[in-house]
Order: structure tokens, then C-alpha cells, then sequence
């Protein structure tokens, strides 16, 4: 990685940590002359998003104008070492002592990730050779589905073990596409070191988080504890589904948009597949926040 | 990166004072790729935290052909002539008793959550005054 690609990694981190707070924590801030969609569109996080952009664009262009993109550089290098242990702090704190990045998840979301990891494992086979991956990921995919069509609200608790089985196959995710191996060993262009940095910080803030909810989760043995589940569950798992006509727009605009990467090859597979699953779970978050 | 163990070793070199025989760095074989003349091992390193490729031409077919994935191996320097060599053994099961070991402090930690108060857990994601919340039965 040369350090006009490390500028764009660092591009897809702060993008991503914008998405994932503006999930969490909506932010106002909307130009309310314009029409609804030209608003979500002009939305103050997707200015900032381009803002950032532009200015990672320009900042490339003078380090190549400067003649400074010459070795390349790993983690080992000072300079991309320090800049990672400052965002590792922050997003450990963030993930483990805050409530920064969680986006709010539905039975919609589950299903989506389960469907990506199926046709996963349809296209490439089981990656994980160590995991049942099927029945892992097929019981979610099935109670999710009958979540959705009975439209039954399951008590804080049930909630709490389904979205833990939901981060549990997220973080499966990653090693069943192979974008581990890739994080440690690919060359990127830019458009793969953005959407890398994004992908890193999504998965590294969901993994902290796993650890944490799984101590939570497990501390509900003792009764006194369950007070605490059935106040946080409520920020964590909606039952607020987004209506299905948006539902089935997001699903086949993730199903368009890995066939057109298919065919323009604009990042590899595995990586567009993991995009699709990450911007889809968000987009979620967002649909049925708007629906409240 | 692609090196043999000698420049693995002179790699080293650089930043410690070997002793006889001392084992310079530990990794699990995961992907071999041999015709029988060439290929590569990769080692994730435990020491360097780098991931390794040590090319194979280095070592002799039968140590090879012995390996799989997931044994574990490692690399020894050795001092009167000044070479690395690949030691390969079988340990598969005191990796797993390593890696069980590992999940002893989690364990521990998570019985101190059960037992102690789990309060801080929640930090930042709810309010933890004592305030009733309405949502719950009196």
C-alpha cells in the first residue's frame, strides 16, 4: 500500500464511521427548501462524505504531484502504525464503553446477511471448514422469516440470544468471502482501499461489540441482570420492519449492484458481496428509523 | 514477501544476538503448494507478527512432503554453521491445549461479570441510574 492508497483506506474509515453514528445517532441538519428525496440525497453525512472525498482525492493527487507515493507501506511503518493504533483506541473505546456506531437491526437485516452468506456458500462452498456454516446460518434465516411474515415480537431476552446468533454470522461473514486473507495481503486501487477501510472499521466495531454482548448475554443467568437487557434491547433490535416494497428494493439493488461488479469487475467479488451486506444493513437501520 | 530462511535468518540477525539452536519463531503451516521442486510456505509468525512466505526450495522433499495444514512448525537457528532450518513436529495437540488455555482468562473474567455486578458492561449504551424504567413491571 502506497500512501496515496493509505489516504484512501483512512477515506473509507472516516466515511464509515460517519454512516455508522448518523445510524446510531441521527444527524439533523436538513436543507428543508429542497424535496424529501433531494434532502436524504443532499443529507449533511453525505455532504460530508463528499467533502471528505474530495479532499482524499486532492490529498492523493499532491502526494503523487510531490513524488511521495514511492515504497510501499504496511502496518509496520511508523506513519501507517501510529495513524492505526489512534483509530484502534478510539474505536475500541467507541465499541466497548460507548454507544457510537451500533446501528439498530430489524428481522430484515438478519435475513440479508443470511442470504449473503448462503449464496456464499452456494457459489464458493464452506470457507470456514471448522464451522457447520449451514445450520449456523440457515436457523436465523428461517426464524427470521417467520418473524416477518407472522409479525410476532419476541420478549427482550429471545432478542438478545437472536442478535447474538445475528453478530455471531457477521463476523463469519469475512472468513467465509476470504476478505481476511485479502485485508493482509492485497494491492489495492483506490476504490478497494476505501471500501476496505470502511468494511474494517464495520466489522472491527461489530466484532468488539460481539465480545461485549456476549459477556452481557451470558451475565443473564443471574435474574437481577435481565432489568438491563430489556432496557438496552429496544436500541439494539427494532420490531419496526421497513415496509416490504423498500425491503425488496434494497435486496435487489444489493443482487444489481454485485451482478454489475460481476461484469465491470470494479472490486473483487467477495469484497462487493460484503459491501452489499454492510451498506444493506444500514440502509435498514436508517428505513426504518425514517419509518418511526 | 518471499525469502528463504537464510535471509529469514539474516533478518534477524539484525535485531538479536541468536544462542545455540534458539528457536527464532513459531507459526502454523497453512498453505503448500509443492511439485516437488518449488513452492512456498506461509507462516504466520508469532514473533514478528508478519506473515512469511519461506520459499521451499530451501528444504528437503521428505520434511516437506510431511507436512499439512495446520501443524505447527518452526524455525531454529543454528549457530556452528550459521544457517536456519525448518523443524517440523507434531503438535497439534498441545496447539489445541495453547488455544484452549487462551479462553481461560475470557472464562474467568466472564464468572466475575456473573458474580460481581454486570452494570458496567452496559456503559454508554443505557441509563444506569436507578431510575425505574417505565417500560418495567412493578
Amino acid at each position: 500500500m502506497t500512501l496515496s492508497i493509505f489516504v484512501f483506506f483512512l477515506l473509507g474509515i472516516l466515511i464509515e464511521a460517519l454512516l455508522l453514528f448518523d445510524c446510531a445517532h441521527p444527524i439533523n441538519g436538513y436543507i428543508q427548501s429542497l424535496h424529501p428525496l433531494l434532502q436524504r440525497i443532499f443529507s449533511p453525512v453525505n455532504l460530508a462524505a463528499s467533502t471528505l472525498a474530495l479532499l482524499a482525492a486532492g490529498l492523493a493527487f499532491l502526494i503523487r504531484l510531490a513524488g511521495l507515493d514511492g515504497p510501499s507501506m504496511d502496518i509496520g511503518t511508523s506513519l501507517v502504525g501510529s495513524v492505526l493504533v489512534v483509530l484502534g483506541v478510539f474505536v475500541f473505546f467507541a465499541a466497548m464503553a460507548a454507544d457510537l456506531f451500533i446501528p439498530v437491526i430489524n428481522e430484515q437485516s438478519i435475513l440479508i446477511v443470511q442470504c449473503a452468506i448462503l449464496a456464499s456458500f452456494l457459489l464458493e462452498g464452506n470457507q470456514v471448514p471448522w464451522l457447520p456454516l449451514l445450520p449456523l446460518v440457515l436457523i436465523p434465516g428461517i426464524i427470521s422469516l417467520f418473524l416477518l411474515f407472522s409479525q410476532k415480537k419476541l420478549p427482550p431476552i429471545l432478542k438478545a440470544l437472536f442478535y447474538l446468533w445475528y453478530l455471531f454470522t457477521l463476523m463469519i461473514l469475512p472468513f467465509q468471502t476470504g476478505q481476511v486473507e485479502a485485508f493482509l495481503h492485497a494491492t489495492y486501487t483506490p476504490i478497494q482501499a476505501a471500501v476496505s477501510g470502511g468494511l474494517l472499521l464495520f466489522m472491527v466495531i461489530h466484532g468488539l461489540f460481539t465480545a461485549r454482548f456476549f459477556l452481557m448475554v451470558c451475565s443473564l443467568i443471574r435474574p437481577r441482570n435481565r432489568k438491563f437487557i430489556n432496557r438496552l434491547m429496544p436500541r439494539l433490535f427494532t420490531d419496526d420492519q421497513v415496509p416490504p416494497k423498500s425491503f425488496l428494493l434494497t435486496f435487489a439493488a444489493c443482487v444489481v449492484a454485485i451482478l454489475l461488479n460481476q461484469v465491470l469487475h470494479i472490486i473483487p467479488p467477495s469484497l462487493a458481496l460484503t459491501l452489499c451486506v454492510m451498506s444493506a444493513v444500514q440502509i435498514l437501520s436508517h428505513l426504518s428509523r425514517m419509518k418511526k | 514477501m518471499i525469502i528463504g530462511l537464510d535471509e529469514y535468518a539474516a533478518h534477524y540477525q539484525k535485531v538479536t544476538q541468536f544462542e545455540k539452536n534458539m528457536i527464532i519463531s513459531t507459526g502454523i503451516w497453512e498453505y503448500f503448494h509443492n511439485d516437488g521442486k518449488s513452492g512456498w510456505v506461509k507462516i504466520q509468525d508469532e514473533r514478528c507478527l508478519n506473515t512469511l512466505y519461506l520459499d521451499t526450495r530451501y528444504y528437503s522433499a521428505a520434511a516437506l512432503a510431511t507436512l499439512e495444514d495446520g501443524k505447527e512448525v518452526r524455525v531454529r537457528y543454528s549457530v556452528p554453521d550459521c544457517r536456519a532450518y525448518l523443524d517440523v513436529y507434531y503438535a497439534e495437540f498441545r496447539y489445541n491445549l495453547k488455544g484452549l488455555q487462551e479462553f481461560i482468562p475470557l472464562f474467568l473474567f466472564c464468572v466475575m461479570v456473573l458474580i460481581l455486578k454486570p452494570d458496567f458492561l452496559y456503559l454508554g449504551l443505557i441509563d444506569l441510574s436507578d431510575t425505574p424504567d417505565p417500560a418495567e413491571k412493578p
